[in-house]
């Protein structure tokens, strides 16, 4: 909400800076979101008010006009093209020198005015329009100042003002008027407000009640109806001043009765409706639910249909107004319009925060009383639009009123002991301190007892938002300062201790991808059909099939929440591969897979690996490598038994996002762990990807279970010898059919506790082994916990290892 | 044996002037095999001691074991010559350009949210927080009502919220980690003192600032005596250990549904040090995070007793964080995850 200075000047006395307000008011909750200076760019003595004296036609020129203006000193010549100029008129004068913005560019930059010849006249200065002086947006015809402008009173004191824009919180309805901020201002200043109200409270309503002229069927819908009637009305434009404030405060002028309309919901925060009483078929009101597909054509020209739980303001013929939000064409104001029925009414924020929502619109009415407006306002600012509408069409008067009230709220109060305060802050103030501070805040403060005394606190009707202690502990403290509020440490127990192994588990496995050389990435949780679908080019289920959690209100293509990391981290290997040689990207997160309905998804913890490209960047002593099957499973063997997962079995598997032949199903010790292999060639083409592509998708819910189980539980360590180990060469000659992992199995049984490593390290194929045969050489490292291992102990496990695997593989060791 | 004498003098010389001539290791180790090893030339005369009267064959044996190891100790002495001049030579030969590359190591690491995110709960931990996680898909029930946002009211407007296809029961995703606080609640009488870290949603465009995906660390605090004092201490704590001690903080007033009194916790501005720029719309403060005495309502709601619990909570975005104190642009640059970006922030990080 924009507030101008000068307008908050008229209820409270200010002897600081619009800034230091500003800051002042920040610190105690009503944010100012910027600050706005109007004028502070205008020289005092180059931008200034003069007088058209005369306006002369150039020689040759059809639209630029040379001008003479009056100053109190002297006359000053300029030359325009503005079309609206007149002799008589005041306008804003920038004289050479002056800093302005020009009104033909896009910018918002302050340029200083040079001479320059105009159809060979070259002026003293320039007459200004609203854009060059930084005012508005318009820029086709100079400013022209109201006629009681003071010729050569510098311009800034004519016209100068600050416009703060405070920003309104959902629980300050309290501060969204002018008068409202000066009652903040204040109370946090000290200085005296001059409160509004209190004359609308004593003055009497000098008018006769005219019955029936108001019917509201349901008061749940709208618990106050307040509404004046005036006949006398002539429209035309309001008086500059109003002009000239509504528009600093960012609304733009129609006519007198709508301007005053408008001045009064941002001065009083009251808003209202002003109806052509002539146009309203029947000359009365009905405030009633809204019949199915009633429709609506709102001052906007939007047409709307309607729904029961929404309030109509009705005539007789039908629903011509959306009560509390926004008006209807067929009853509002026009040239014509004589006799009027002014509407402040009290709507039910809830409702009219459904009824918003449900025909998207937002108005400056609905931002008020969405936030709970209080019902008491709305005769004030009744009777605050009549009086400026007398003001303003002298022959308007007063012919009668209603007030439909029918409930109106209990004054409310809360009791609450004094050192509450010091509880919640912390810091305690003292007493006379504390009721200084609410009473600026006008609540009402009653003490008894002495001690710990208790205060009887009564709450203004404008302060619906406090209903606790601790929303007084809040006043007090916001108004004499959070900056008082010392910093203390927590100094209780020692809190329960909650570990999450969830937590844990993550952390381990994010530091496992770093270890293995991976980068870690961090992509969005959403999926998209064409992510899905493109997983499933080859095959398999794609978007249709896949069942996702699926959101309400998709963005873009994003319509739900991943079930896979796959489509993720192809995408993001994708992204890098222009730029880089070699990817190798891992990512430790959610996927989310439906459950039952009303139940919240299965988020799984599941780990991601992409390798595409080359293992290095080419380098001296180092060929770069295309990644494989077996860097990725290398890589997996690495982060698995990091993370307590030892015995892990790869198996080949079918799925339709790798290349046949080459996907393992990773499972450790009979528990399903995921997949991990060469992406298909075709699927890789659809993400966009050239050459090879490694993938491993791994569930980490068995570890994070597995984390829990182990909780607390003593870890025993084999424990290492002191002896030599000693490393032996064993050559097995196989059919091609054996499977490594199981000869390396057999071998590493048949060695026993003895063996301490057994891996793979040559495969030969060729003339020293028969024809459909292959050559398995393993590194064999031995080492007993006892005692270094003799020769012929060694022997002896060599024979062992020949008939093992004689009788287990029909398997052959070479020597 | 006047015969035998001259013959260990001729041997001597031979061999001394034999070994002298040895210019590298394999010729004094054939030379060693020639005088000393078992067919040696001086082995040989040793045997030749049997064959001697014997009143000679003391002298013989001494003069024979003094050559011996004469001649062994001038092979000791010439191998470690020359030992030492191969050592030389080869050092000379072996010397490296040092200014060629290092072979390039494969180099893992993490991304930035993770360290931020491990930062502020370390910081947090220090001050006895302990780390706790919840659901990212959630029901409004824990988003929103328990935390004092009921449906159809403005406050709800703060957290434009995706909406997940659901039965009867509404979920959502979780507009910040904020629920955590009412199911660590339901779950855990006081103390409490935890920080939750996580992803959270809001349906907003996504630009330099905004993001429709996002982190969040939230802490809450229920204990006796807990004070908004206790807040303020606990922030400013962790301001000096996230900024540097030399920071200014700002405390002032600010409206959450869940707590009461609000709070709007700040940091002078590290860009423009609090003289006012862009980064900090010219106010030379920026927000950090929100935070507040938890409210009453939230308490009541899980069942503790407000005549004896107080507790505080917070919340801040790690991303933002970042922007700040790597003075970064775009906020969207943590999830495009462009290598070269993220490593660039990999070694600004120390
Ligand atoms: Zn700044």
């Amino acid at each position: 909400m924009k507030v101008s200075w000068q307008w908050l000047k008229e209820y409270v006395d200010l002897d600081i800076t619009p800034r230091e307000l500003a800051r002042r008011l920040t610190m105690a909750g009503l944010e100012a979101e910027k600050i706005e200076e109007i004028g502070a760019a205008w020289d005092r003595d180059l931008v200034r008010v003069a007088r058209v004296k005369e306006v002369l036609p150039i020689g040759g020129a059809d639209r630029v006009v040379q001008v003479i203006l009056e100053l109190p000193e002297r006359d000053v010549m300029v030359v325009t093209g503005a079309t609206n100029i007149r002799a008589g008129q005041k306008i804003a004068l920038g004289l050479i020198g002056a800093r302005l913005y020009d009104g033909h560019r896009d910018d918002t930059i302050l340029r200083t005015l040079k001479p320059r010849a105009i159809m060979g006249v070259t002026g003293e200065g320039m007459v200004c329009s609203e854009k060059e002086l930084g005012i508005s947006d318009e820029h086709e015809g100079i400013l022209v100042l109201p006629d009681d402008a003071p010729i050569g009173a510098p311009l800034v004191d004519y016209l100068g003002d600050t416009i703060i824009e405070f920003e309104i919180t959902p629980n300050l309805v309290h501060d969204f008027s002018i008068v409202g901020v000066a009652r903040e201002a204040a109370a946090v200043t000290g200085a005296p407000f001059r409160d509004p109200f209190q004359r609308w409270a004593t003055e009497p309503l000098d008018a006769p009640e005219i019955p029936g002229i108001v019917t509201v069927e349901d008061t749940n819908l709208c618990p106050r109806y307040t509404a004046l009637v005036m006949e006398g009305i002539r429209i035309g434009p309001s008086p500059d001043w109003m002009q000239r404030r509504l528009l600093a405060v960012g609304v733009r002028p129609v006519n007198n009765i709508v301007d005053v309309s408008n001045y009064v919901m941002v001065e009083y925060g009251q808003p209202n409706h002003v109806f052509d009483l002539d146009r309203l078929v029947g000359r009365r009101l009905i405030v009633r639910h809204a019949r199915p597909g009633e429709m609506l054509e709102l001052i906007n020209h939007e047409t709307k249909s309607l729904t029961p739980d929404m309030a109509a303001v009705c005539d007789e013929a039908g629903v011509t107004d959306l009560g509390g939000i926004i008006g209807g064409t067929r009853s509002e104001i026009v040239e014509t319009t004589k006799n009027i029925l002014i509407e402040a009414a009290n709507w039910e924020m809830r409702n009219i925060r459904h009824t918003r929502q449900a025909l998207n619109i937002r108005t400056d009415a609905s931002a008020r009383y969405e936030r709970g407006l209080e019902p008491e306002l709305t005769m004030p600012g009744a009777r605050r639009v009549a009086e400026l509408i007398t003001q303003l069409c002298p022959e308007a008067h007063l012919v009668g009123y209603t007030d439909l009230f029918p409930n109106p709220p209990r004054p409310r109060a809360l009791t609450m002991r004094f050192s509450k305060i010091a509880a919640v802050l912390g810091t305690a103030y003292p007493l006379d301190a504390v009721c200084d501070v609410l009473k600026r805040l006008q609540f009402g403060v009653e003490i008894s007892g002495d001690a710990d005394p208790v205060l009887t606190i009564a709450i203004p009707s404008h302060r619906a938002d406090v209903s606790h202690p601790e929303d007084i502990v809040e006043e007090v403290a916001r108004i004499i300062g959070y900056e008082t509020v010392p910093a203390t440490m927590i100094a209780g127990t020692t809190p329960h201790v909650i570990r999450s192994d969830r937590w844990i588990a993550r952390e381990a496995a994010r530091d496992a991808v770093a270890s293995a050389g991976l980068i870690e990435v961090s992509t969005y949780s959403f999926t998209s059909a064409d992510a899905l679908d493109r997983l499933a080019v080859v095959g398999g289920p794609g978007a249709a099939a896949v069942p996702i959690v699926r959101l309400v209100n998709a963005m873009g293509e994003w319509e739900g929440m991943r079930p896979t990391l796959r489509a993720s981290l192809l995408a993001t290997a994708s992204d890098n591969v222009k730029f880089t040689s070699g990817v190798a990207i891992g990512e430790v997160a959610n996927v989310y897979l439906p459950r039952e309905s009303g139940e919240l998804p299965d988020e799984r913890l599941t780990l991601g690996i992409v390798l595409a490209g080359t293992d290095t960047e080419r380098s001296l002593g180092i060929a770069p490598r295309a990644y494989d099957f077996f860097d990725l499973k290398g890589i997996v063997e690495a982060i698995l038994p990091a993370l307590g997962v030892g015995s892990l079995a790869f198996v080949s598997a079918d799925d339709l996002v790798f290349q046949p032949g080459r996907v393992a199903r990773v499972s450790a010790g009979g528990q399903a762990l995921g997949v991990i292999g060469e992406v298909h060639p075709r699927v890789a083409e659809a993400f966009g990807l050239p050459g090879r592509v490694m993938l491993a998708e791994l569930d980490l819910e068995p570890i994070v279970a597995s984390v829990a189980a182990r909780r607390g539980e003593l870890r025993r360590l084999p424990g290492t010898s002191r002896y030599p180990a000693t490393e032996n060469d064993f050559s097995v000659i196989v059919d091609e059919s054996v499977a490594a992992a199981d000869v390396a199995q057999a071998l590493a049984q048949a060695v026993g506790t003895l063996g301490q490593r057994v891996q793979l390290f040559d495969i030969y194929r060729g003339d020293q082994v028969p024809a459909g045969k292959k050559s398995l050489t393993f590194a064999v490292t031995m080492q007993a916990p006892d005692r270094a291992l003799s020769e012929a102990e060694i022997a002896k496990v060599r024979d062992r290892v020949r008939q093992a695997l004689a009788k287990r593989l029909k398997a052959t060791l070479r020597s | 044996m006047a015969k035998a004498e001259p013959t260990i003098i001729e041997l001597r010389e031979a061999a001394l002037s034999r070994l002298r001539a040895a210019t590298d290791l394999e010729t004094t180790r054939a030379w060693y095999r020639e005088y000393l090893g078992d067919h040696g030339a001086v082995t040989a005369l040793t045997r030749r001691v049997a064959s001697l009267p014997p009143e000679q064959r003391r002298a013989f044996g001494i003069a024979v074991n003094a050559l011996k190891s004469e001649l062994g100790a001038a092979l000791a002495e010439r191998q470690a010559r020359l030992e030492a001049s191969a050592l030389e030579t080869r050092i000379e030969t072996e010397a490296l350009d040092v200014t060629l590359p290092g072979r390039p190591v494969q180099r893992g690491f993490l991304h930035p949210t993770t360290r931020i995110i491990r930062e502020i709960c370390d910081i947090f931990g220090k001050m006895g927080f302990q780390t706790v996680e919840g659901p990212e898909v959630e029901y409004a029930k824990y988003n929103f009502d328990m935390l004092n946002i009921p449906a159809d009211h403005p406050a709800r407007d703060v957290w434009d919220t995706f909406h997940v296809e659901s039965g009867e029961a509404e979920i959502v995703l979780r507009t910040h980690t904020s629920p955590m606080q009412v199911r660590t609640m339901l779950a855990q009488q006081p103390p409490v003192r935890v920080v939750v870290p996580g992803r959270c949603y809001r349906y907003e465009a996504t630009d330099a600032t905004h993001l429709a995906m996002f982190l969040q660390v939230e802490g809450l605090a229920v204990d006796e005596g807990i004070t908004l004092a206790d807040l303020k201490g606990t922030l400013t704590e962790f301001a000096r250990q996230m900024f540097g001690p030399d920071r200014k903080t700002r405390f002032r007033c600010d409206f959450f549904p869940f707590v009461e009194p609000g709070v709007d916790f700040a940091i002078d501005c590290p860009q423009c040090n609090g003289k006012g720029c862009r980064l900090c719309k010219q106010s030379g403060w920026i927000e950090l995070l929100g935070a507040g005495m938890v409210h009453p309502r939230v308490l009541e709601m899980v069942g503790y007793d407000t005549s004896k619990q107080t507790g505080f909570a917070f919340g801040m975005g790690p991303e933002r964080l970042m922007l700040l104190k790597y003075g970064l642009d775009d906020i969207r640059d943590f999830y495009k995850n462009d290598i070269r970006w993220l490593r660039q922030m990999d070694r600004a990080w120390l």
